[in-house]
């Protein structure tokens, strides 16, 4: 019957990600427990057997308690189920300072829908700046794009430009056939024009190319990467480990 | 009634400090005691109280010691530090605040007997 508290301490383990001195500490602890309470469940008339299942489902989940182990808000976690949470987050949803996910929330956010200060993804909205497919924030640069500063081919923001940009000063760098701007070159507000350097000689496809694709890119490539190594690790701990 | 697991979260380090506040004690003990005074607190499993023991200790509000216990195993004692009493006295001061508060603003309101949470789709489970 130990092995079958083995085997459930190493999914335990797996998902606490420890080091190995930790890892064993927690091993002796958590069987010391097991242990004695099949014992008692045995004592109070249970058999071996039936005990030791009794003693695992009362114990709770692996999963749940191995990530709970892994402590409040880490440098870095990463998890192949549920939400990571800490200063570098990787996870299927991730909340962190730097944070990775398919959704993501946080200062940096990247994931297919991302929230953040800064926020890069398929979905994007960035409280200072958006780079996505479908954008908004303070300064978004998508395809399709709401924005205080909004660059894209469509576009609407307070200052806007793109194939077809709609907003409150479109800059004569904005090419579409439907530009649509309250303002026009001789009525334009200073603060508006201030705000023009943002985006002369800068459409979102010249974004792409030159600034955010390769910095993108890089990043996807460097989290998938830590992501796919986590979950093939607790994959390989145990074939049978995958829980749903 | 079950308390939520938001309710819970936010209180389980106390209830811990106040068990270790009786004496040193160990996983297995502090789960029965646990559940001989509060039955179904630990509803995600009587393993989710490690992680709050290991989280406490980084803390320094308790420490471990091993030795042997009755089984001749090798057994994790938990004993509460002074800043441990420290924590538990300031989180006694806040509840007791709390309780207050409630008191003072739902004052004689009945309780209902059972407790009919309202599902998103507005049929009671």
């Amino acid at each position: 019957m130990n092995s079958i508290l083995d085997r459930y301490l190493d999914r335990v383990l797996v998902y606490a990600n420890k080091s190995a001195p930790k890892a064993e500490a927690i091993r002796k602890e958590l069987m010391d427990h097991l242990l004695q309470k099949v014992d008692d469940l045995t004592q109070s008339g249970l058999s071996r057997e039936e005990a030791t299942l009794e003693a695992l489902r009362q114990h709770g989940s692996p999963r749940i308690i191995g990530y709970k182990l892994r402590g409040a808000f880490p440098w870095i976690d990463i998890r192949a189920h549920g939400a990571a949470r800490g200063v570098i987050a990787i996870g299927p949803t991730a909340v962190g300072i730097f944070a990775f996910g398919r959704i993501a929330v946080g200062v940096v956010a990247c994931g297919t829908v991302a929230v953040g200060l800064f926020s890069a993804g398929f979905f994007a909205v960035g409280l200072l700046l958006a780079w996505a497919f479908i954008g908004a924030g303070g300064i978004a640069a998508a395809f399709i794009t709401i924005g205080g500063v909004a660059t894209g081919y469509w576009a609407i923001g307070l200052l806007s430009n793109g194939d077809t940009a709609i907003g409150a000063w479109v800059p004569p760098t904005g090419h579409g056939p439907g530009v649509l701007s309250h303002y026009t070159a001789e009525n334009v507000p200073p603060f508006l024009k201030t705000l023009e350097p943002l985006l002369r000689g800068c459409t979102y496809f010249e974004w792409n190319v030159f600034a955010f694709w390769p910095v993108l890119i890089l990043t996807i490539f460097a989290f998938s990467y830590l992501r796919v190594r986590e979950c093939k690790r607790v994959e390989s701990a145990d074939d049978w480990l995958i829980e749903n | 009634m079950k308390l939520s697991k938001k309710t819970l979260d936010g209180n389980m380090d106390t209830l811990l400090l106040a068990l270790l506040s009786e004496g040193p004690s160990y996983g297995y003990q502090m789960v029965q005691d646990l559940n001989a005074k509060a039955p179904g607190i630990l509803k995600t499993g009587e393993g989710t109280i490690y992680p709050v023991l290991h989280r406490l200790e980084e803390r320094e509000l308790i420490q471990s010691s091993w030795r042997a216990g009755e089984t001749g195993r090798q057994r994790r004692y938990y004993r509460i530090t002074p800043k441990g009493k420290l924590a538990l006295s300031e989180n006694c001061l806040q509840w007791a605040a709390l309780k207050n508060v409630m008191t003072t603003v739902l004052g004689d309101r009945p309780v209902p007997e059972t407790f009919q949470p309202i599902t998103r789709l507005g049929v009671t489970t």
